[in-house]
């Protein structure tokens, strides 16, 4: 019998905008030492499928309608509050996506590993401490002693995931589930937390639930996959017949989003259009303060966040930065806006020095240059309709007279692939790959020449992406734009740049044409990262 | 640590000479003066009073007269009761005072957090609406109509406490300290409430549901303590506002506290007890804000005052 079988699971949620029924009678089984990845894209259902396993949904406005969710034997959801805690952090562990916000910040290290143990097992507290230091060290954290002690706040992203999955272990549950554990940290770190958890798991016979919206990683660890869709799963099967021999549409177009070719033929920069550089950095330096200035601390202390870095970009390129957070990819894009202001170094746009300039020419130079911004839903102002939004950067350079202002906001819109209809529309009324539209047309307004555009996918859905990433080869095609990409993800770089600039610790460790760095790159760093990098492909991982 | 009590002490000091410095010239622009009286005194006789408290000196002589007397310790005599000196008088009403504030914090620390932890383990229900509106209304409500109202409920028809005076029957400090503590009560009770929400729509609330623990264990032992840091930074204040707001409620319950000189003294311009009472209070003020900021900071892992990392 499976260790955990599901049957027609239905959750709704009761808001006072109507029921929103989140998951519609799905039915799965995971057997022990098996691993089951749910993917699904926002939206679909796939985490309030597994928080209702263990009646983790919020209770109202969430309800568990019916179904039956067998574990060893007990229907979980015919449990009371005080059976089904017997059960949660004992036979059944979670992790969760955000490990930084997923650890209580108040509560040193040790406090948090051992509740597990202390609660579900009769265990002195000193005893106890003795197996979470060997549970910090199983999962790779060095100094276990010393570690207890300390606060999430002295740990790491990377580091406290770690100490989430030593804490889920603590019980030595049977089944784990991970909410999207390593969507928020660095590929890097995500291939380590993926080896981690594969080496406990055949070490312990753990089933494991995976939930992901990133096929390549599903390729990367799962058995078998359900793909769920509106609260509905659309197939399942093993993770080498969904993608090769996928039935569903659904599952085909999420496979289809994947960007993993080269930047499509149609859409390089080539040769014969102008060559000219519009953009030309020098051993550019910059830093942030760290740490003020007090009147106990005269020095300010100042993080060099990027060193000297020197490139340069053509009319018509797209220009890929990639690396890690906390490489300065961010921190070097504000300096070519001039957000931030260089320690030194020059920065040449279009023959004019902008290290120069005082603030009202760099207001003049604002105009040409333009960014997009990762989040779409902080980015926009929720208070100011699409039309405001559009018309602010209109009037503020004096693009085109009043009385043209109605007509050029719903041609921008037209432009962006949104309806004119909506132009009185609010932020909220719009979907996550709508508003980075919007954000499209806002820099697309005041007519720049270059745009600066900081991981503005990443927010997005994988079928989404892939519009919006078409959307901008388009604009920058038509307007003949130049663009700086900034991303950590390699699989859109190498779809969307021509040449890309491998950033690490503040320096540009490698620089060239994107398909001459993923096929032959040439730093040890560069290597490290594209290895990292999961392949939307089970056969890849499955070869002897 | 110490380094960044050290700093905040310092810091104290350019605070407490403004504070100086502004009533000793607020006191003296006031209309009046401390000799009159309504039968008016002889011309004479206030010559020879305006001389023997120094009074007929330039301002900026007396300023420094006062000052250094300050710096020894002395803030001289009063002028309306002139066998004693300031110092005597805040050291007979100060304890009085202090023991009202104290029970006061009690009454409003013990209703406050109870009624805003209920309130938050279900918010938007009954348990919520009664305790959060009951302390809107004590939020709204002096303590000078609390008081008369406490006052005739349980002094006048209930007859179950007594209605004025300190220490003399038992009983006596309860009405006080419950009018005096009531609208404190009201606000850490809106405040507990807004920071346990908060705190318990946080993530690792979540990751502690699902290590099994139980609400009681989760509200105690991962939600209130980051619920309750927004209180603490409001005890300082709060305590200081008892201290010094207390004369209306020793008004109404004639007790024989700091805040009623202080009062009184304003009334009568005496120049010297009001000086007195005032630097008093601020260096209260000042210290009860510090001492809430460090108990905050040994609180909350993440503020390591004056480490670095």
């Amino acid at each position: 019998m499976a260790l955990l079988s599901v049957d027609k699971l239905t959750t709704s949620f009761y808001t006072r905008d109507g029921i929103v029924r989140a998951v519609q009678g799905i039915s799965f089984t995971v057997e022990c030492g098996e691993t089951v990845a749910i993917v699904g894209e926002s939206g679909s259902g796939k985490s309030v499928a597994c928080y209702s396993l263990l009646q983790l949904v919020p209770q109202p406005p969430g309800k568990i309608e019916s179904g039956t969710v067998f574990f060893d034997g007990t229907d979980l959801l015919q449990c009371t509050e005080q059976e089904i805690m017997k059960f949660r952090g004992n036979h059944i562990a979670m992790i969760f996506q955000d490990p930084m916000t997923s650890l209580n910040p108040y509560m040193n290290i040790g406090e948090q590993l051992i509740e597990p143990l202390t609660y579900h097992r009769k265990i002195s507290k000193a005893d106890a401490l003795i197996r979470a230091e060997a549970a910090l060290k199983e999962v790779g954290i060095g100094e276990a002693k010393k570690r207890l002690k300390q606060y999430p706040h002295e740990f790491s992203g990377g580091m406290r995931q770690r100490v989430m999955i030593a804490m889920a272990l603590m019980s030595e549950p049977e089944l784990l589930i991970a909410d999207e554990p390593t969507t928020a940290l660095d590929v890097t770190i995500q291939a380590q937390i993926f080896e981690l958890i594969k080496d406990i798991q055949v070490r312990r016979n753990l089933a494991v639930i995976f939930i992901t919206h990133d096929l390549g990683v599903v390729a990367q660890i799962a058995d078998r996959v359900l793909v769920m869709k509106n609260g509905k799963i659309v197939e399942q099967g093993t993770t080498r017949d969904i993608f090769n021999n996928s039935q569903h549409e659904y599952t085909r177009m999420l496979l289809d989003a994947i960007p993993v070719s080269a930047k499509p033929e149609q859409y390089r920069y080539s040769a014969s259009s102008a060559k000219n550089v519009i953009l030309q950095l020098e051993e550019v330096n910059a830093s942030y303060i760290e740490r003020p200035a007090s009147l106990l601390h005269w020095q300010e202390e100042r993080f060099k966040a990027v060193r000297n870095v020197s490139f340069n970009l053509r009319k018509g390129e797209i220009l890929g930065l990639v690396g890690e957070s906390g490489c300065g990819k961010s921190t070097l894009a504000k300096t070519v806006l001039r957000l931030v202001t260089e320690d030194s170094g020059r920065i040449q746009f279009e023959g004019t020095e902008l290290t120069s300039l005082n603030a009202a020419e760099i207001k003049n130079v604002r105009k040409d240059l333009q960014i997009i911004f990762q989040d779409p839903y902080a980015s926009l102002n929720p208070r100011m309709s699409v039309y405001d939004a559009l018309l602010e950067p209109l009037k503020l350079h004096n693009i085109v007279p009043p009385k043209e202002y109605e007509r050029t906001i719903s041609q921008l819109m037209d432009e962006v692939g949104l309806s004119p209809r909506d132009i009185r529309k609010y932020p909220h009324e719009f979907s996550g790959g709508q508003r980075q539209r919007i954000a499209i047309a806002r820099a697309l307004a005041v007519r720049p020449k270059l745009i600066i555009a900081d991981e503005p996918v990443s927010a997005l859905d994988v079928t989404i992406q892939a519009q919006v990433l078409e959307l901008m080869f388009h604009i920058v095609e038509k307007y003949h734009l130049s663009m700086i990409f900034v991303s950590h993800d390699l699989s859109v770089i190498r779809y969307v740049c021509d040449r890309t600039a491998v950033m690490f610790q503040g320096e540009i460790v490698e620089f060239g044409d994107t398909e001459k760095i993923f096929n032959q790159p040439q730093q040890e760093y560069t290597r490290k990262l594209l290895s990292a990098i999961p392949v939307p492909d089970p056969g890849y991982y499955r070869q002897p | 640590m110490l380094k960044f009590i050290g700093f905040r002490i310092l810091q104290a000091i350019p605070v407490l000479l403004v504070v100086i410095f502004v009533t000793f010239l607020l006191v003296r622009m006031a209309p009046g003066g401390p000799f009159d009286e309504e039968k008016a005194v002889s011309p004479y006789v206030l010559e020879k009073l305006n001389e023997r408290y120094n009074l007929d000196a330039p301002l900026s002589e007396q300023f420094f007269d006062y000052l250094s007397g300050i710096l020894q310790g002395d803030f001289g005599p009063s002028f309306k009761f002139p066998t004693r000196s300031v110092t005597e008088m805040i050291a007979t009403g100060l304890p009085i005072t202090f023991e009202l504030a104290f029970y006061a914090m009690l009454v409003a620390l013990f209703i406050g957090i109870s009624a805003g932890l209920l309130a938050a383990i279900r918010p938007n229900t009954a348990q919520d609406y009664v305790p959060m509106s009951i302390a809107m209304i004590g939020i709204c409500m002096p303590s000078f109509l609390m008081g008369p109202i406490l006052v005739l409920i349980f002094g006048i028809w209930l007859e179950w406490l007594p209605v004025s005076g300190w220490g003399y029957s038992p009983g006596d400090k309860i009405l006080p300290a419950i009018t005096l503590g009531s609208t404190y009560a009201a606000y850490i009770a809106r405040l507990t409430r807004g920071s346990m929400l908060e705190v318990l729509s946080q993530d690792y609330i979540r990751t502690a549901r699902a290590k099994g623990l139980s609400t009681q264990t989760i509200i105690f032992k991962h939600a209130l303590k980051g619920g309750l840091l927004p209180v603490v930074s409001f005890l300082g204040p709060a305590i200081a506002g008892l201290l010094s707001g207390s004369f209306v409620v020793e008004t109404i319950f004639q007790i024989p506290g700091l805040g009623r000189f202080y009062v009184q003294a304003a009334f009568n311009r005496d120049y010297t007890m009001i000086m007195g009472t005032t630097i008093f209070f601020s260096v209260l003020i000042i210290f009860f804000n510090l001492l809430s900021d460090i108990i905050v900071a040994y609180l909350n892992p993440r503020l390591k005052l004056g480490n670095k990392k």
